[in-house]
C-alpha cells in the first residue's frame, strides 16, 4: 500500500494523459453515445408495451423500471472496461515492453489510465443525462440514504469491473488475441448485469446463475440501492457482496499477473 | 468472366484463405452466433414472463426476429466488408483497388471473406425454423417466394444504406461509427413489431431509416397481421422492392462520390 502511495504522483500523471486522447476520438464517442440513447429509448418503448394493460407487475412499477433501465445502461456505458481491450492491444503491439520499463507496475498503470479515461468521458455524461431524461426518464434517488448507498455502490462497481477488465486483458499474455472474448464479455455483461431485464424478472434458474456471477454488482445492485429497492441491513449486505468480489478479483488479478509477466512475448522486439 | 462469376470465384478463394486459420474461423463464427443470441435471449426472458408484446406471442416475435436475422446474415455474407472502405481510403490502400482489372466496388466487397456472417446467418436460420414451428404460416409457393424475396430485399436494403454511408468516406475519411450506428438501429429496432412505437417513431422507422421493410412489414403479411399496420398493406406486399430501390440509389451515390477520392500520403 505504501508503495502505491509513494507512486501516486506517477499514477496521477498517467491518468491525466488520457482525457486528451479520449477527446481525439470524440466523434466516435459521440456516436456511441447516440447508440446508447437509442438503446435506452428502445428499452423504454419495449417495456412500456409489455406493461400495457397489465396489473400483475405492481412489484416493479413502470416508472421505477424505466428509471432503472436508464441509469443501469448509462452506468454500464461509463464504467464499461475498455481496459481489457487496452491491455491486450499493448501486449499484441509490443508496447508492453515500454510499459514494463516504467517505474510503476503495469497493472497500476493500466488502472490509472482507465480512471483517466473515465474522467475524460464525464463531460459527455453531463450532456447524456438530460438526453437520457428525454429518452427514458429519470427520478431522484428514493431517499438521501439511498443516494449515499448508491454512490458507495458505484465506486465498488467501478473497481469490480476494472479488475474484470484487467483479468480479461491478461488473457492476451497467453493468446495474444482477445477480440472475440472481449465481445462475448460485453454481451454477457450487459445481460447479467441486469442492463436489459432487472434480475428480479429472470426465470428462477437463470437468476441463480446471475446471482453467482460478479456482473450483477455492476448495475443491478447499485441501481436497486438507488431506487430504495434494497434498504437497511440488506443494503449493507449488498455492499458487502460487492466488496467481497472486489477483494476476490483483486487477489485473482494479482496471482494471474505474477504468472503473466513471465509469459511476455514482445512481438518484433 | 461475368461480374457474378468473378464474385463467386473471389469469395470462395477468400473462404479458403480464412479456413487456413481453423481456430480463428470457429471463434468468429461463434461470435456471430453469440452476438445475435444475446438480443434474442432478452426477448425470450421478457416473453417467458409476460407472454405477449403488443399482441404478438413469443413465437411471432421470434419469427420476426429470425426473418430479420436471415436478411442481416445474408447482407453480411454478401457485402460484409463494405465498411472496410473507410480504412482503405484513410490508410492509402485504396490505390491498389483502382489499378486492378476488377470492378472497384466488387473488389472492396470481396477483399476478405466475412467469416462471422456464417454465425449470424446460421443463427437466423435456426431461429427462423424453430419460430416457424410455433406459428401457423401457410407456406404456399407464393408465400415461400415472398419470404425469399424479403430476405434478399432486406440484404440489399442494409447493404445499400451501408454503401451510401461508406461512399462518404471519400470526403469525410471517418464514417465507420456512423455505419455502426446504422447497424445498431437495424439490429435493435428491427426485431420488434413496430406498432409498439408511437406514430412519429413508426413513421421515421418506415420512411426515414427504412427498418420496417426489412422484416416487420413482410412479417405482418406472412403472419396475417396486416390489419394492424398504420400504412397501407400494399406497402407491406411490396416491401422486398424497397431493398432493390435503396441498393440502386446507393450505386448511384457510389458512382457520384468515387471521383472525389484523393489518394492519401502521395
Amino acid at each position: 500500500m505504501s508503495a502505491v502511495i509513494a507512486a501516486l504522483p506517477v499514477y496521477l500523471r498517467l491518468a491525466a494523459m488520457v482525457p486528451k486522447t479520449v477527446l481525439t476520438y470524440r466523434f466516435n464517442l459521440v456516436m456511441s453515445l447516440v447508440s446508447l440513447l437509442l438503446q435506452i429509448y428502445l428499452l423504454r418503448v419495449v417495456w412500456s408495451a409489455i406493461y400495457a394493460n397489465r396489473t400483475d407487475v405492481g412489484a416493479f412499477p413502470l416508472e421505477q423500471l424505466v428509471t432503472y433501465l436508464t441509469i443501469a445502461n448509462l452506468q454500464i456505458w461509463v464504467i464499461n472496461p475498455q481496459l481489457a481491450w487496452d491491455v491486450s492491444q499493448r501486449v499484441r503491439e509490443g508496447q508492453i515492453a515500454v510499459d514494463l520499463a516504467r517505474p510503476v507496475p503495469f497493472p497500476g498503470q493500466m488502472i490509472a489510465q482507465h480512471v483517466g479515461g473515465t474522467i475524460g468521458v464525464l463531460p459527455l455524461v453531463a450532456i447524456a443525462l438530460p438526453a437520457a431524461f428525454i429518452a427514458g426518464s429519470l427520478r431522484p434517488p428514493a431517499s438521501v440514504e439511498s443516494g449515499v448507498f448508491y454512490l458507495a455502490s458505484v465506486v465498488l462497481a467501478y473497481g469490480v469491473m476494472a479488475l474484470m477488465g484487467l483479468l480479461l486483458g491478461f488473457v492476451a499474455f497467453w493468446t495474444l488475441e482477445t477480440t472475440g472474448m472481449v465481445a462475448i464479455f460485453r454481451f454477457a455483461n450487459l445481460f447479467f448485469a441486469g442492463g436489459l431485464v432487472p434480475l428480479a424478472f429472470f426465470p428462477a434458474p437463470l437468476r441463480t446463475v446471475a446471482e453467482a456471477l460478479p456482473f450483477q454488482t455492476q448495475a443491478f445492485i447499485p441501481v436497486s440501492l438507488y431506487l430504495g429497492r434494497i434498504q437497511g441491513t440488506d443494503a449493507f449486505r449488498a455492499l458487502g457482496l460487492q466488496l467481497l468480489w472486489l477483494v476476490l478479483l483483486g487477489a485473482v488479478a494479482a496471482a494471474v499477473w505474477r504468472r503473466a509477466v513471465t509469459k511476455i512475448v514482445v512481438q518484433g522486439g | 468472366m461475368t461480374t457474378l462469376g468473378l464474385y463467386i470465384a473471389l469469395m470462395s478463394a477468400g473462404l479458403k484463405g480464412e479456413l487456413q486459420y481453423r481456430l480463428n474461423f470457429v471463434i468468429w463464427v461463434a461470435m456471430g452466433v453469440i452476438y445475435q443470441l444475446t438480443g434474442f435471449v432478452f426477448i425470450w426472458v421478457l416473453l417467458s414472463r409476460f407472454q405477449e408484446l403488443a399482441g404478438w406471442s413469443l413465437g411471432e416475435v421470434a419469427f420476426l426476429y429470425g426473418l430479420r436475422l436471415l436478411g442481416h446474415g445474408l447482407q453480411l455474407l454478401g457485402f460484409g466488408y463494405i465498411h472496410m472502405l473507410e480504412i482503405y481510403v484513410r490508410e492509402g490502400l485504396f490505390d491498389r483497388f483502382l489499378v486492378r482489372p476488377v470492378p472497384v466496388l466488387l473488389h472492396i466487397i470481396v477483399s476478405r471473406f466475412p467469416v462471422g456472417a456464417i454465425g449470424d446467418f446460421g443463427s437466423g436460420l435456426v431461429l427462423f425454423l424453430v419460430a416457424n414451428s410455433l406459428v401457423a404460416v401457410d407456406w404456399s409457393p407464393p408465400a415461400l417466394a415472398f419470404a425469399s424475396l424479403t430476405v434478399i430485399g432486406a440484404a440489399l436494403l442494409e447493404a445499400g444504406l451501408k454503401l451510401m454511408v461508406a461512399s462518404l468516406s471519400f470526403r469525410f475519411l471517418s464514417t465507420r461509427s456512423i455505419v455502426f450506428v446504422v447497424d445498431d438501429v437495424f439490429n435493435n429496432f428491427g426485431n420488434y413489431p413496430l406498432k409498439i412505437f408511437g406514430g412519429v417513431a413508426q413513421f421515421v422507422l418506415t420512411f426515414g431509416i427504412p427498418v420496417a421493410f426489412i422484416a416487420y412489414l413482410p412479417a405482418t403479411v406472412l403472419l396475417g397481421r396486416t390489419s394492424e399496420l398504420a400504412v397501407s398493406p400494399v406497402l407491406a406486399y411490396l416491401a422486398p422492392l424497397a431493398g432493390a430501390m435503396v441498393f440502386g440509389l446507393a450505386l448511384l451515390v457510389w458512382r457520384h462520390e468515387l471521383p472525389s477520392y484523393q489518394s492519401a500520403g502521395h
